[in-house]
């Protein structure tokens, strides 16, 4: 044969590089992808975490009138272990931030997280001049996803948060801004 | 052990434990921290650690003058926004000396009475659900949606209302608010017979509340213990009676009181003082009279004369007093929050200590804390 | 009497207008006193309202503690004022009323004021390695990650 023959046991880098060349992947995982962050994205499983008034509407948003189990996301897990979206719902204070990143890494990937009200977004009322005490916004200690404003929002901006978090999901990689 | 609460153990028993409940737990409601001592199921002592929602409202109140301050009282306590929006424009009123009209008095007692009940239906939810119970949830909240709609229809917002201005509310309201009103309310007494059926009678409930989490007799002189907490122990006190602010003292109630200082004697005093609310509003909706909702005459710059001024109202937790520091100036020199949470929680060591870990839950639940207006 | 038990402590007292004030009776007293005044609330049945603090440094280099009592029943509220130095500490009565515990912890957490035979003095609101006292009126946050930097 006219073709150069590729070692069967190679070390070189340049080499391998070659081989994928030609071969290409194996397996092609778009379709489980896709697959896999459709369900993700319809059973969201939100951390029962509540900050301060803004987690007075996320009980709402799961209790009798609005009830997030129409969407899959009304399973509030107690545990972080358990949990695959954060939403942080209320004013951070500096002393919980740490706490915050704790259960922050403790949940398992993948993971998102949404940021409920203003005083997540960048401090809301509680920001001005010679305030001491709070984090503004929750972006300093985790990535979020998706922000909702209001102080509180209505039960129903949530509603629009998660359905937007399911829309960024399902698209993947391809998701555009 | 560097235990500050002395109880009773035994000095051999080695399986002694620290237990971490918080800063993120389902039944703190919120954001707090309780370091359990315990032996076995059995807690030695309780220390709670707060801070966690510490959002320096009183530092704030230092940055700005007087009505720039509005928003803030009913973000202390979302629970009873109304009633602490109303209480500091009350408490600011007071010490400028400006008259309030009649109608403004009324609707302000009718927004109080419907804040209240939907905080407890609130209480009442969240309770029952650490307790394990989840109807009761859904039933409770349910019913609190309802008084949210009447609420939302003239103030805009579904929790932490600034409807209260000062010398009266921003806006009128109109007769499809008094019909929502005299609707709710008779829906709401057949619906409070249900809740009784549903939660007082059941044997699980008994069984976890009667005889848990008691406030010695003592301990509401020690730790000023107020609200329904101290109506549970057998004292027949509400700021509503005893320094009638407002129009309080034109309206026939009762104050519910029960002796055990238990569990189950706080679920019944909440539950009748619902009760006792309705017969308020009721009697609000039948006086409404007309006229003014704001008074005509406000000064444009609010400025307290020098001195200090203190104010309570009866919030659904307690007695919430504002202790406000005028040097005369549009800006308050210091504005003290005096919340009830803050002193019941400080009672927690004394309560929780030779109770058992199941039990911490209830009484935390019980005592329906809110905790951003325990860290302020 | 309460009047009877407190007039040999107190270095002054005045009956407040309680329509415009909202408490019946200020007193000024001297810090060192306190434990005693305490003692003759305790004993007459009053419970603690509260405890709070002033910064009075700019206008006359002090700190002023404000204790206020006041009963079940028929309200009868009692505030006292007691001025210290600021570098002085109070005498702790969180003995006599264990409400005072952490609200004396409050108030050494924002003011720094210490307070003399308190069981445990530690920060209750700040982290236990904060450095400063916030609500004092010449307090600064510094620079620090959770500020935004857009801050007038």
């Amino acid at each position: 044969m006219a073709q150069t023959e590729l070692p069967l046991v190679t070390s070189d880098p340049k080499d391998i590089e070659e081989l994928r060349e030609q071969v290409g992947p194996l397996v092609h995982m778009d379709l489980l992808e896709n697959l896999l962050n459709h369900a993700r994205s319809r059973s969201l499983w939100p951390l029962t975490f509540g900050l301060a008034c803004c987690a007075i509407e996320m009980m709402a948003a799961g209790a009798a009138r609005f009830d997030l189990d129409r969407i899959g996301a009304g399973v509030f897990r107690p545990s972080a272990r358990q949990a695959d979206v954060m939403i942080l719902a209320g004013t951070i204070s500096r002393k919980m931030a740490t706490p915050i990143k704790t259960l922050w890494d403790q949940m398992p990937s993948p993971k998102w997280a949404i940021a409920m009200g203003g005083c997540t977004i960048d401090g809301g009322p509680f920001k001005y001049p010679g305030q001491y005490a709070i984090v503004e916004g929750a972006d300093k200690i985790v990535p979020v996803d998706v922000y909702v404003p209001g102080c509180p929002p209505r039960p129903e901006a949530l509603f629009a948060a998660l359905f937007k978090l399911e829309e960024k999901i399902r698209a993947g990689k391809k998701f555009k801004k | 052990m560097n235990s500050r609460f002395e109880v009773e153990q035994d000095p051999k028993s080695r399986d002694t434990y620290y237990l971490n409940m918080g800063p993120q737990h389902p039944s703190t409601h919120g954001v707090m921290r309780i370091k359990l001592h315990l032996n076995g199921e059995r807690i030695i002592s309780a220390e709670p650690i707060i801070g966690y929602g510490h959002r320096a409202h009183e530092k704030m109140a230092e940055n700005r003058d007087y009505l720039q301050f509005l928003p803030n009282p009913s973000r202390v306590d979302y629970l009873g926004g109304m009633i602490y929006n109303i209480g500091y424009c009350q408490a600011v009123e007071r010490a400028m000396d400006i008259e309030v009209p009649e109608r403004a008095e009324y609707i302000r007692i009718l927004c109080n009475e419907l804040n209240r009940i939907s905080s407890h239906l609130l209480w009442l939810g969240t309770f029952l659900m650490d307790l394990g119970a989840f109807t009761p949830f859904l039933y409770a909240f349910d019913d609190r949606e309802k008084i949210l709609d009447i609420l939302d229809r003239i103030t805009g917002s579904r929790l932490t209302y600034c409807y209260a201005r000062f010398g009266g509310v921003i806006l009128d309201i109109d007769d499809v608010f008094l019909d929502n009103v005299s609707n709710f309310c008779t829906y709401f007494v057949e619906r409070l017979k249900e809740y009784e059926k549903l939660v007082i009678g059941n044997v699980i409930f008994r069984e976890r509340t009667i005889g848990v989490g008691i406030f010695a007799p003592d301990l509401a002189q020690k730790y000023a213990i107020t609200g329904p907490c101290l109506r549970a122990m057998g004292h027949e006190n509400d700021v509503r009676k005893d320094e009638p602010y407002g129009i309080y003292d034109r309206f026939d109630f009762d104050v519910p009181t029960q002796t055990e200082g238990d569990c189950f004697a706080r679920t019944l005093v909440r539950m009748e003082e619902m009760r006792q609310s309705i017969r308020i509003i009721e009697q609000a909706v039948n006086d409404m009279p007309d006229g003014l909702f704001i008074a005509a005459r406000v000064p444009r710059r609010i400025r307290p004369p020098e001195g200090d001024y203190y104010f309570c109202v009866e919030s659904p937790r307690g007695s919430f007093g504002m202790y406000i520091a005028s040097d005369g100036s549009d800006i308050p020199f210091r504005l003290k929050l005096r919340t009830p949470s803050f002193s019941h929680i400080s009672a927690m060591p004394a309560v929780m200590a030779g109770t058992m870990l199941a039990d911490a839950v209830a009484i935390l639940g019980s005592i329906d804390i809110v905790v951003p207006e325990i860290d302020r | 009497m309460i009047a009877d038990k407190l007039s040999s402590l107190l270095l002054d007292t005045t009956e407040a207008n309680y329509d415009a004030r909202g408490f019946h009776v200020q007193h000024t007293a001297s810090a060192d006193t306190l434990p005693q005044i305490s003692e003759a609330f305790l004993s007459e049945n009053f419970h603690l309202e509260m405890i709070t603090c002033q910064d009075r440094r700019e206008n006359d280099d002090k700190f002023r503690l404000i204790y206020q009592f006041n009963q079940y029943g028929t309200p009868q509220r009692h505030v006292i004022h007691a001025d210290i130095a600021p570098d002085a500490t109070a005498p702790s009565i969180a003995k006599i009323f264990p409400a005072a515990d952490w609200y004396e912890r409050e108030i050494f957490d924002m003011y720094g004021v210490t307070f003399d035979g308190h069981p445990d003095l530690k920060r209750i609101l700040m982290e236990e390695d904060y450095f400063g006292h916030p609500l004092l009126k010449d307090f600064v946050d510094p620079p620090n990650p959770y500020r935004s930097e857009d801050d007038a």
